[in-house]
């Protein structure tokens, strides 16, 4: 009998057991120093200047956290957590030109999986590439997850091409950020801190009398693990390994124990008796939010989101919320008014199970900062506006093709996770979406899985049409659709609405259903860019869970010109 | 404003699902909106019937006794490298709603067992069956009977291929099983696999 490699580490674990060995348990960070809340101002990232082109380096360096931490070794971009903001006009190009000075030949968290697709031992481990989230961008400047690049761009990955990226900015106003994507190390270096913001501005902004200045304020969230000194722990399998083909260091999902907001461990923010804009990200690798704002004396005492906007800009008009549920990626645009607040202080709480909605997880993450309403009023405020933008909405008539893509886990015959599939391929396997340029299609996502996943589709904007129960049993003995119940509508956040990141529900698996969310977007290349037929732009689709991403859950696409690539 | 919580509690197992939900929520001016809450809200609502009554029924001789429904489940649940499982043979045996449950699978970081529908536990391993060869068979079997009832500890191990000199893994399959008069129904499964501190005792071998 030929012995494979997995066969070869199998059989030396059962030497000594005699059996297989299995995971006694996943370890996760819930043993972070326990730090006193709000004792440090909420930093804010400083704003780029204004110009046409930037570089931008990725460091390492120590920052503190938190005023009783001991400084963390950090990635960051410009040296810094979070990295600098950029701030630009829809419609003004700009270049960057993201330069990689980080150290070492070592990734400084020990935590790389040599068994993950793109991560494997001759691959070098402190690479990374920079995808700007939610960019309308050619494919050369989307930060594709093997366009990695070495310090001083030593090494390359198989699809480098370009020191230089450019953003045309071709979309309406909004927030995106941009954070590594490195194939098979993004949840690692983003966990370092390679994240920041970029903000497009444009007129129909402009117009609107919406809070400014320093009344709109960048929040990212983030939960980490730390060890006693300071430094970040990022957890892996225990000791000994699970067996092949589970992953022997990779963990299904990072859930920390420590709350941050815009790189600090819980700060606080004072805040005058007025309205503020906050632009929310959810930058945690796999954690879901679920967020009030109470008064920190009086947990009745609640006040209420007024979003404005989502991933892709405005909403058409506002929608008040007592809560919010951000799943990984996803960018809320709200507006608080601390008005008739003085004296009082509020906190922004969490309470969404993880992983998400099923829980079990240890560690919670309840709070994330505390707002004090303390400053004087120094300028007035106007009422948020009835309308904002509007939204006009694909129509499913007009898709000229309908995908039914799968969202599977597969598992050891244990139970235990070894990866997630989108449309049960692989990673390597052969391009199957291809859409063509110009046309719109529907992308069904049929949700297999235990897990809500936040389902990323680069360069386009959608809409979310609606989500329907189906039953499971059915769909995997037939992989047919029999639907328990009428199409669900779309939270009137999410609809009318434009989005780059969608939550992909499950159904309830142990009642034997699955759901199935519904989506619909226009393959537009920036600025109607047009190239000769069967030219292939490639970008990714991916779960935004940092983990699943970086094991198999994310396949590759192509938006083809002049004609449809035959399947 | 109140909020409140939904703990779902699944009676048949030990798994719990926490859902958020708004369900209570006061109006405000403006009325404040749930988002996101199709998930709580339709979920509970939804019919919570699984359909595989509809499903292609058992073949007769599967499922006439207690030997046969358990040899029908080690035969579907096996697969050699590059087979594809029966996976509506092994979803007929057991009852609708029927869960399985892994004593030592994780992997979500908890040290809660997962349950999983039969057809999902087939589908989601599938690829680990094709690809690396899981074949499963019953070694030992203490059986408890009475009347409609019966619960099995069938002790198990596995190889990739028949050719494997030792297993790769053994444990204990613990059933619960119903005779409704004309057939019998896997009501539930949960097993335990050895480990390193856990080994399998001599009752649980012969």
């Amino acid at each position: 009998m030929n012995l494979r490699r997995r066969d070869f580490l199998r059989l030396g674990a059962m030497a000594g057991a005699g059996c297989l060995l299995f995971p006694k348990n996943y370890v996760f960070g819930q043993n972070s120093p326990k730090l006193k809340p709000f004792v440090d101002p909420l930093p804010i990232p400083p704003v780029l200047p204004g110009a046409t082109s930037f570089d931008i380096h990725m460091r390492q360096f120590f920052q503190k956290l938190h005023r009783d931490l001991p400084p963390t070794k950090l990635w960051g971009y410009e040296g810094m957590f979070l990295g600098p903001t950029f701030e630009v006009r829809s419609g003004s190009p700009i270049t960057v030109q993201w330069l990689n000075d980080l150290p070492g030949q070592k990734h400084f968290l020990p935590a790389v999986d040599t068994t993950i697709h793109g991560s494997e031992s001759n691959v070098p481990e402190v690479r990374s590439v920079v995808h700007l989230h939610g960019a309308k961008v050619l494919a050369d400047s989307d930060g594709y997850p093997e366009a990695w690049f070495t310090n001083g761009f030593g090494k390359t990955g198989p699809f480098f091409s370009t020191r230089v990226y450019h953003y045309p900015n071709d979309q309406a106003a909004t927030m995106l950020w941009y954070h590594d994507h490195s194939l098979g190390i993004t949840r690692l270096n983003v966990f370092a801190g390679l994240a920041g913001v970029y903000l497009i501005r444009d007129e129909d902004e402009d117009e609107l009398p919406l809070p400014k200045g320093k009344f709109e304020v960048p929040l990212v969230f983030m939960d980490r693990a730390f060890n006693p000194d300071g430094s970040l722990h990022y957890p892996v399998q225990t000791v000994p390994p699970p067996p092949p083909p589970v992953s022997p260091i990779w963990v299904p999902e990072f859930f920390g124990d420590t709350a941050l907001v815009n790189g600090k461990i819980l700060p606080f923010l004072e805040v005058e008796p007025r309205k503020y804009r906050f632009r929310m990200l959810n930058a945690c690798n796999a954690r879901f939010l679920h967020l009030t704002f109470t008064n920190a004396t009086d947990n009745k005492d609640q006040l209420h989101f007024h979003q404005i906007g989502t991933d892709q800009g405005f909403l058409h008009k506002p929608v008040t919320l007592m809560d919010l549920l951000m799943s990984p990626a996803e960018r809320f645009d709200v507006v608080i008014d601390f008005t008739g607040q003085k004296g009082k202080s509020f906190i922004l709480n969490n309470d969404a199970p993880a992983p998400f909605p099923g829980g079990g997880a240890p560690g919670m993450v309840p709070q994330f900062m505390e707002f004090r309403v303390t400053l004087p009023l120094t300028s007035t405020d106007q009422p948020l506006p009835e309308r904002l933008a509007p939204v006009h909405l694909l129509e499913t008539e007009d898709a000229v093709r309908v995908r039914r893509l799968t969202l599977r886990e597969n598992d050891d015959p244990n139970g235990n996770p070894i990866i997630d599939f989108l449309g049960d391929r692989r990673w390597n396997e052969p391009i199957t979406e291809n859409p063509r340029a110009g046309t719109i299609e529907q992308w069904d996502l049929i949700n297999t899985t235990t897990d809500g996943h936040p389902i990323h589709v680069h360069l386009v904007r959608f809409n979310v049409i609606n989500r329907q129960l189906f039953d499971l049993n059915v769909f995997n003995q037939t992989g047919k659709l029999k639907f328990l119940g009428p199409p669900e509508p779309p939270a009137p956040n999410e609809r009318p609405a434009w989005k780059d990141t969608v939550v992909v529900f499950p159904g309830d698996t142990t009642s034997g259903q699955g759901k199935l969310t519904r989506i619909i977007a226009k393959f537009d290349l920036p600025n109607e860019a047009e190239f000769p037929p069967g030219n292939r732009q490639q970008y990714v689709w991916h779960c935004h869970i940092l983990e699943h991403e970086d094991n198999e859950m994310m396949r590759p696409y192509a938006v083809v010109s002049g004609k449809e690539d035959k399947d | 404003m109140p909020r409140c919580k939904i703990v779902r509690i699944f009676a048949m197992t030990l798994f719990a699902v926490l859902v958020p939900c708004t369900h209570g929520q006061q109006p405000a001016a403006p009325a404040p909106q749930k988002p996101h809450d199709s998930h709580a809200g339709h979920t509970a609502a939804a019919p919570s019937a699984p359909a595989a009554h509809e499903m292609k029924p058992a073949d007769a001789a599967d499922v006439a006794s207690l030997d046969a429904i358990l040899a029908a489940f080690y035969a579907s649940n096996s697969g050699a490298v590059g087979q594809k499982r029966d996976i509506v043979r092994f979803s007929s045996l057991f009852y609708p709603g029927a869960q399985l449950m892994p004593a030592e699978g994780k992997g979500h970081g908890t040290n809660m067992p997962r349950a999983f529908a039969p057809s999902t536990y087939i589908a989601n391993t599938d690829l680990f069956a094709a690809e690396e060869g899981y074949l499963v068979k019953e070694i030992a079997r203490r059986t408890e009977r009475f009347g409609k009832i019966a619960q099995v500890f069938s002790t198990y191990e596995a190889r990739h291929a028949s050719s494997d000199p030792r297993p790769f893994v053994r444990g204990v399959n613990s059933f619960q099983l119903f005779f409704d008069g004309h057939r019998w129904w896997i009501l539930s499964l949960a097993w335990q696999t050895e480990t390193p501190e856990l080994k399998l005792p001599e009752e649980y071998l012969r």
